[in-house]
């Protein structure tokens, strides 16, 4: 049984109608972007330069920054340090060019919450964005629960329409983190990243077999499948329609 | 040939320096014979003239008459002066009309103004006289003049003449000579350098060829050392340009045509959507490998270390194994891993395990199913240096191919056809190298090995593993 695929134009993501400000100097960059997120149905406000950025970014309208690390003027981090400190907590993603070992590092610790590296899909930055906007509201909660499938985050249990389904601790904490982001695509860099904190692109389809192994377990047969495959971006997993 | 610029070179100036300094040693050492010679003679002078004038007072009258004649008529030189003087000062015989002032009757050698009577020509001059009286009361006076001193003088001067000068303008001439050698020397050397500027790396630099090498010689070899390096080096990004252009344009290539076709619009749409996404799946294979490309030269660049902490190896060896675990089962691949008590690491942790994901990754890839990698980490037997060890039963890397994986960019022809960026184990070498690991490539019998090995590497010792 081959896993489900779609492409990703049937997957409009539910935060559209968001308000997104892109601070980037490089004009055809922000172009691509703009045009991608105003496909996607976001509101896209830019802006050219830090300063210019900043001063927008302070009156707390927007839902999103999308921020450049190199900018003419004020440069991002210094953008990000001082609207931490004016404690504006709007979710910042970041976009270097910088793969710097330590860069990544650095973007985050001033206050970043994500950091995407040039050149990027912009299916990724996309999907990164919705994740950003989609931020589970209650962090702490025991029980995560999509559809027939339940997680007890306290007994390491999961359970399909009241049926136990065994799970490696990896296994799990991939499954914690697809329920945690439903009918949301999700890149195989940000499974990476999220749940094995790896921070490399594997030649091998590593991430395709792991979702497998899972869906498996999670997609008995006769049952609705949950997890689907996105056409060259990633996964995702819904209630059985 | 420019005398001025001949003038300037060190050689030329050494060699003025080194005639002055040899004509001021000829001239002290001549002045100090012409003293000692000069001090040698007037004593010899004056031991003559004292014990001519003993002798000649121990004769009777007759014979001192005749021997002052003789004295003063055989004196061809004119330097003589021999005369008797009765008691009361007349002049009895000899070239002196009468006792010269100044000259005690001691018999010893004074040196007063005198006239010879036969010479009026020569006048009053220094002479080096002894005065006695001699048994019948009558007064004796001989001596002699400076003649026999301008003599001397003429002697050392003409030896100075004769020998010093020439042998100054011999260190000259020898100085100029030298200095046009090496300037000749030098020029060729400017020339084959400003050849090698201009772009023509192939150039050297001249070696004078024969004979032992001077220092010059040994400066143009080292210099041509460092060229031959340059030049090796330049070659080898070349040729990794090329070869890297060549792997970006198969893609890009194929990336066309496929939009070419998609353009011509003869497809429904689930074709369309197809080939569209094999060809951004070409253009994310073009980007890898720029992206690896960039990454390996940031890595090798990096010097800070930011992200390093004290780690247990042990960590990121058990992650690799889970996340590897899955996919090596669904190739049909037995992948085995052992982990043995290995001391704390000072590690980037991310970063080492893209390194040990990256070996475990390229052996899964190259192993056929039914194969095996393993992945080991534990002391090596002998000095018990922490090894990562990963080995694979897949086609093994050539024996002369061995040494080269390691190095920047480069790729086996074997595994150019694969698919990925063929960059792996260099970003691995690069890694390996910003933490002291030896990256080593040997043969498993059948497939290949591959370890990084913690040869005196910043193990967490001391304070880091007390923190």
């Amino acid at each position: 049984m081959d896993i489900e695929t779609f492409d990703e134009q049937g997957w409009p993501p539910v935060t559209s109608k968001a308000h997104i400000l892109l601070i980037e100097d490089d004009a055809e960059t922000a172009d691509e972007i703009i045009r991608d997120m105003s496909d996607r149905g976001y509101m896209i406000s830019h802006a050219d330069t830090g300063r210019v950025g900043l001063e927008r970014a302070r009156d707390g309208r927007f839902d999103l920054l999308i921020l450049d690390r190199m900018l003419p003027e004020l440069d991002g981090l210094s953008v990000i340090s001082q609207l931490r400190a004016e404690e504006v907590r709007v979710p910042v993603l970041f976009l270097s060019a910088l793969n710097d070992v330590d860069e990544r590092v650095r973007g985050l610790k001033a206050g970043g919450d994500d950091y995407l590296t040039k050149p990027f899909v912009l299916s990724e930055l996309a999907a990164r964005v919705e994740a950003l906007l989609r931020r589970p509201a209650e962090p702490r909660t025991t029980r995560l629960r999509v559809g027939p499938l339940e997680l007890d985050l306290i007994s390491r249990e999961a359970h399909r329409d009241g049926r136990p389904v065994e799970l490696l601790p990896r296994e799990f904490k991939l499954l914690e983190y697809l329920m945690r982001h439903p009918a949301q695509v999700i890149t195989r860099a940000m499974l990476l990243e999220d749940v094995w904190n790896y921070r490399f692109s594997p030649q091998t389809n590593l991430v395709d077999v792991h979702i497998g192994k899972l869906r498996r377990k999670v997609d008995a047969p006769g049952d609705f499948p949950m997890i689907y495959n996105i056409r060259n971006v990633g996964f995702v997993l819904r209630e059985p329609q | 040939m420019n005398l001025s610029e001949i003038a300037r070179t060190t050689s030329f100036r050494l060699a003025l320096v080194f005639a002055c300094f040899f004509a001021g040693s000829s001239l002290l050492l001549f002045a100090f014979i012409y003293w000692r010679a000069t001090v040698f003679e007037t004593n010899r002078i004056d031991t003559l003239i004292t014990e001519d004038a003993r002798t000649l007072a121990g004769e009777d009258q007759d014979a001192i008459l005749a021997l002052i004649n003789t004295h003063v008529t055989g004196d061809f030189h004119r330097v003589g002066y021999a005369a008797l003087f009765a008691p009361d000062g007349n002049p009895i015989a000899g070239n002196l009309d009468k006792v010269p002032a100044g000259l005690p009757i001691d018999g010893k050698v004074h040196v007063v103004r005198a006239a010879r009577t036969d010479l009026p020509a020569m006048g009053a001059i220094d002479v080096r006289l002894a005065a006695l009286r001699i048994a019948n009361g009558n007064i004796l006076v001989i001596g002699r003049n400076g003649q026999y001193m301008i003599i001397l003088r003429e002697v050392v001067v003409h030896a100075l003449t004769m020998g010093a000068i020439p042998a100054m303008a011999l260190a000259l001439a020898a100085g100029i000579f030298l200095a046009w050698r090496t300037q000749q020397r030098l020029k060729a050397v400017h020339r084959a350098a400003e050849r090698i500027m201009g772009g023509q790396m192939q150039e050297r630099l001249p070696i004078a060829g024969a004979g032992p090498q001077d220092e010059l010689d040994r400066l143009s070899i080292l210099f041509n050392g460092i060229l031959d390096e340059t030049e090796r080096l330049m070659g080898e990004i070349k040729a990794t340009g090329d070869e890297i252009a060549h792997d970006l344009r198969t893609p890009l290539t194929r990336v066309r045509a496929r939009l070419e076709r998609t353009l011509k619009g003869d497809m429904d749409a689930d074709e369309t959507r197809e080939t569209v996404g094999k060809a951004i799946g070409g253009l994310d294979q073009a980007l890898a490998v720029i992206t690896a490309l960039l990454r390996i030269r940031e890595l090798e660049n990096s010097k800070r270390r930011l992200g390093f902490a004290t780690l247990d190896p042990a960590e990121v060896i058990l992650l690799i194994e889970e996340l590897y675990q899955p996919i090596a089962e669904t190739k049909d691949i037995s992948f085995t891993v052992t982990v043995a008590p290995v001391p704390p690491l000072f590690a980037d942790r991310d970063l080492l395990m893209e390194a040990v994901g990256n070996l475990v990754d390229n052996a899964l890839k190259f192993t056929p199913p039914g194969g095996r990698v393993t992945l080991a980490l534990g002391p090596r037997a002998g000095d018990g240096a922490t090894v990562i060890h990963v080995a694979d039963s897949g086609p093994g890397i050539d024996p002369h191919e061995r040494d080269l994986v390691f190095s920047r960019f480069y790729r086996s022809d074997r595994t150019r056809h694969l698919e990925g960026t063929g960059l792996g184990l260099s970003l691995v070498a690069a890694i390996a190298r910003l933490h002291g690991l030896a990256p080593r490539v040997g043969d498993n019998n059948p497939g290949c090995v591959v370890e990084l090995v913690a040869e005196g590497a910043p193990l967490a010792g001391g304070a880091a593993a007390a923190s």
